[in-house]
């Protein structure tokens, strides 16, 4: 680097495209899981805390935050354990997946339709989802399709 | 229809359902079913043989809320559908140990839906009955080891339908047409080539170790499985459950074995899998690690039955117990699905079981719901999909071991035998 000269690197402001399962939008910390969740089994619906003993963020509460994780895996109940923690209101403020999801859509779009709570849902790639880290703060927009992530 | 992107296309008796013609309760369950259709890329609906919904498994209010607000929507089912566990065992009351509200809560649940007209069949193993799905017969199944089974051992065609949605189908009769509904979604994504010595083939855990190996690492894909020359139901079934438990996997190959799989080109697409994987003995000796939260200690109990035992698995059982007693301090108690007891109780084998101290349970599973209290000890099952779950659940430490070693232990009242034989 020439001498006496400064460059400032700026971050660039986050802004990331996807898929969109459920409209809505939420502004939230992200809680990043590094792997699949068994939510039957593995999340609480009472305190929206995660209780799988092999699962890498063990321990983290997902409550109000924009959860990011690649899939749900294990049982079909983890529909209704996610459903369950929307209507204990200990559930996520948006959901962002690094698969097409179904069964942690069937329980927010349950959630939606008996209780009318609303959990924007969307899809991106999975190293888009790397960009998502922990801690980050983002707005999630979901509309007709399509999902707007910005940070 | 492809099932690619594109708009879902409804029919004028979908439209018809989802405008409140057959009541609003088939309204909810079409705007879910379609909701879900969307998300699955599908551009259109057909119809389904038959349908097994597992959301007669007691969670909380919204368990309820939902059968109930169906049910007295008017919803009824169109098709055949069997029931899966519930959250309590109808049949043995005196067992429940957790909150009265919690046990007439789940019966309440399984009353809703067979008031929709659910055959009351509360098992997570609908295979063993008859008639069962067919070839190429689309139908709606939740349970993760139930729809595993159904792709991979019936060769019948489901998606991996969870809860909300299979008693939305049901009432509907409808399902998205796509994945593992059509061709092309059915064929291999990861091949899984599997090298161990035949004294590993034959041991009791091999199949419930390589399920639990291939469902993570292969998470929802379509294995295709080489080097496993034979397998009974069972332990496919075995096999099945472990995957979608560890992974969701609801559909594997295992070349020269399962109907869809005569060879490895038939079951990959022509560019072939997306990768490839390598299975040995370290690998299955790492699975039953770290499925053992604790190996050492006291055994308390000892667990069979995840999923329901078959007809067959009890015979094995009976001929493992060859006529001995279990030990009253390691009670072995075994869930199935209450018609397999019943013929059981019919063929005189039920009585000679209950003599030899085994306990039954029916209608629902022990590591899901507070049957066993608190318990003081080992829990050792045969089972990989017990062992991933029962911790968390049960908040207890779980070995695995294969059903000669499970036994052995029971009548001895403390761990013997070599639990990977």
């Amino acid at each position: 680097m020439p001498a006496g000269r400064w460059v400032i690197h700026l971050p660039e402001p986050l802004l990331l495209h996807g898929r969109g399962l459920i409209d809505g939008t939420a502004r939230a910390d992200v809680l990043h899981l590094d792997e699949p969740l068994n939510v039957w089994g593995g999340l609480d619906p009472t305190t929206g805390t995660i209780v799988h003993r092999l699962h890498p963020q063990y321990g983290r509460c997902v409550t109000g935050t924009v959860l990011v994780l690649p899939e749900t895996r294990g049982s079909g109940t983890n529909a209704q354990v996610v459903a369950q923690a929307m209507a204990n209101g200990v559930g996520p403020a948006a959901v962002v997946l690094g698969r097409p999801d179904t069964v942690v859509v069937a329980g927010l779009v349950v959630g939606r339709e008996l209780y009318g709570h609303v959990c924007p849902t969307a899809v991106l790639t999975l190293d888009a989802l790397d960009a998502l880290h922990s801690g980050l703060h983002v707005r999630v927009e979901v509309n007709r399709g399509l999902a707007t992530i910005t940070g | 229809m492809s099932g690619s992107a594109g708009a879902l296309q409804l029919d004028d008796r979908d439209r018809a359902m989802l405008a409140g013609e057959r009541g609003p309760g088939v309204a909810l369950a079409m705007r879910v079913l379609t909701t879900i259709a969307r998300v699955m890329g599908a551009t259109g609906l057909i119809d389904i043989a038959g349908a097994h919904v597992d959301g007669c498994f007691y969670v909380g209010d919204v368990s309820i809320d939902f059968a109930e607000t169906l049910r007295d929507g008017g919803a009824r089912v169109v098709v055949p559908t069997t029931t899966n566990s519930g959250s309590v065992d109808l049949l043995h009351r005196e067992r429940w140990r957790g909150p009265v509200e919690y046990a007439d809560n789940a019966a309440r649940l399984m009353a809703a839906y067979a008031d929709m007209g659910c055959a009351p069949t509360w098992t997570c193993a609908p295979y063993v009955l008859r008639p069962r799905p067919g070839l190429s017969e689309h139908v709606a199944w939740g349970e993760s080891n139930a729809i595993v089974f159904a792709n991979s051992v019936l060769g019948a065609r489901t998606q991996r339908y969870g809860d909300f949605v299979e008693i939305s189908a049901a009432v509907t009769g409808r399902a998205p047409y796509a994945g593992l509904h059509t061709d092309e979604g059915r064929l291999g994504e990861v091949r899984v080539r599997v090298d161990v010595p035949d004294r590993w083939l034959n041991s009791e855990v091999f199949f419930s170790l390589l399920g639990h190996v291939v469902g993570r690492r292969v998470g929802g894909r379509i294995p295709v499985i080489t080097g496993v020359p034979a397998a009974t139901e069972d332990q496919l079934k075995a096999l099945g459950s472990a995957a979608a438990s560890t992974g969701s996997v609801a559909m594997f190959h295992v070349v020269g074995v399962t109907p869809e799989a005569p060879d490895l080109a038939s079951c990959l697409p022509t560019a072939g899998p997306q990768y490839t994987v390598d299975v040995g003995v370290e690998d299955l000796r790492g699975a039953w690690q770290q499925l053992g939260s604790g190996q050492r200690g006291d055994l308390a109990l000892v667990c069979l039955g995840t999923p329901h035992f078959s007809p067959a698995e009890f015979t094995l059982l009976e001929h493992a117990l060859a006529g001995r007693r279990v030990h009253e301090q390691t009670p072995l108690m075994v869930s199935t699905g209450r018609r397999t007891w019943a013929d059981l109780e019919a063929s005189g084998a039920a009585q000679r079981l209950t003599t030899a101290g085994v306990q039954v349970v029916t209608d629902t599973c022990m590591y899901a719901t507070p049957i066993l209290g608190r318990v003081d000890g080992l829990v050792m099952t045969n089972s990989a999909k017990f062992a991933w779950y029962a911790p968390a659940n049960l908040h207890t430490d779980v070995v695995l071991a294969g059903l000669t070693a499970c036994v052995e232990s029971a009548v001895a009242g403390r761990p013997v035998g070599d639990p990977l034989a």
